[in-house]
């Protein structure tokens, strides 16, 4: 049985005045909130999904679907537990409502999802109606046979992020032999960005229509939770979908965080 | 002189590139019709294309007639595989992200017979 919200639940966004963008998930029309206005997350549309971040710097995927609003994508800290179960038996310790204790059984990261939930995120109080939807949906999902059970992909994302970028062989080697290199890249007709997708076909594509006209090769681009939430607080590293750019500024970093190597 | 390569300019700084994507069909014909439809209306439907750049939020609105000259067209089709040209403006900048991002991906959604991406060329080499 797979559970449907009826009521249509959406994010809102609100900027307080120190630039901080909150988040709330809203019970039916995006609207008020602890007496601050939200806006609707923009791009949310037509299965649409946001990267953000909390204060501790942990990077969760929004959508405005009830089975998967909110995905915890920086599950690195979760690599390191050894007894999961008992983990989240001590994590889980005060925080025990539907999403949590619906996904404990199934998730050794779901404990992320409650703190997500009710504290960075949304800041929610239990006198909260949202908070309630969100028991509620989290018990919808128990229903919905462990949507938030972890997927294959969801392990690999543990560990790191996989882009891979398109270019010409000889761009390609330089940058195996020496590295991101500004000069280099704009001596072959690149720009000022490093551009880099975690769709492979895309890639190919871009290798294809290299603007030096050379031999289509693809680097792979491995790259730790941790470095790249790094370089996105720093505003270096923007995301849309399965595009990942990295500013010039982020380059030289981005030499020692990354792992290059070539796809064969 | 310049040392893009790709793709080659006219005179007037336009160029033209040919995108070509195999594909299995048994009626050419009837699926060059339909992807023709196809491309006319999704050309009239997506003038504008919104993207909202995370963590910042900033967002980008590209047009696609800044872009291109006028509605991709497919030059070549048989049962395996369709060439489709398109021309774009000297001043293009975000081509390639409308063609590979937008245009091929949705393309690729619309028609399960698109088997695969091929290879782009300028039109004419």
């Amino acid at each position: 049985m797979k559970y449907v919200d009826p009521k249509g639940l959406d994010w809102g966004q609100w900027d307080d005045e120190n630039g901080k963008r909150h988040y709330w998930y809203f019970d039916g029309k995006v609207g008020s909130h602890n007496g601050h206005t939200y806006a609707a997350v923009q791009g949310l549309a037509n299965g649409g999904s946001r990267l953000v971040y909390d204060d501790s710097g942990e990077l969760f995927r929004i959508r405005n679907n009830s089975r998967n609003y909110l995905e915890d994508v920086g599950r690195w800290q979760a690599a390191s537990v050894t007894n999961p179960a008992q983990d989240q038996v001590n994590q889980l310790a005060g925080f025990v409502h539907g999403v949590g204790s619906a996904l404990a059984g199934f998730n050794p990261g779901a404990h992320m999802l409650v703190n997500a939930a009710t504290h960075q995120i949304g800041g929610a109080d239990e006198s909260d109606p949202g908070y309630h939807n969100a028991d509620a949906i989290g018990n919808g999902l128990v229903l919905g046979a462990a949507i938030f059970t972890p997927a294959p992909e969801a392990e690999a994302a543990a560990e790191g992020v996989t882009l891979f970028h398109g270019s010409d062989a000889v761009s390609i080697d330089n940058i195996l032999a020496e590295g991101l290199n500004q000069s280099a890249a704009a001596e072959r007709g690149g720009g000022d960005i490093f551009w880099t997708t975690t769709n492979i076909e895309h890639a190919q594509f871009f290798a294809e229509a290299n603007p030096a006209g050379g031999s289509p090769a693809l680097l792979r681009v491995d790259i730790s939770h941790p470095a790249l939430q790094q370089l996105m607080q720093k505003g270096a590293v923007e995301v849309q979908g399965t595009t990942y750019k990295f500013l010039g500024s982020a380059w030289q970093e981005l030499n020692k965080l990354a792992t290059f190597s070539r796809v064969p | 002189m310049s040392k893009v390569q790709f793709p080659k300019r006219k005179a007037d700084g336009t160029f033209c590139v040919e995108v070509t994507l195999r594909v299995t069909t048994s009626d050419a014909e009837e699926l060059l019709r339909r992807m023709t439809n196809w491309m006319n209306q999704w050309v009239k439907a997506n003038q504008v294309w919104i993207r909202v750049w995370e963590p910042s939020g900033r967002v980008e609105k590209l047009r696609y007639d800044e872009e291109f000259k006028g509605i991709p067209r497919i030059v070549f089709s048989d049962s395996r595989e369709i060439k489709i040209q398109v021309d774009g403006h000297f001043s293009a900048r975000w081509w390639k992200d409308w063609l590979v991002l937008k245009i091929i991906q949705e393309l690729k959604e619309a028609f399960t017979e698109i088997q695969a991406n091929g290879s782009i060329k300028d039109c004419d080499s």
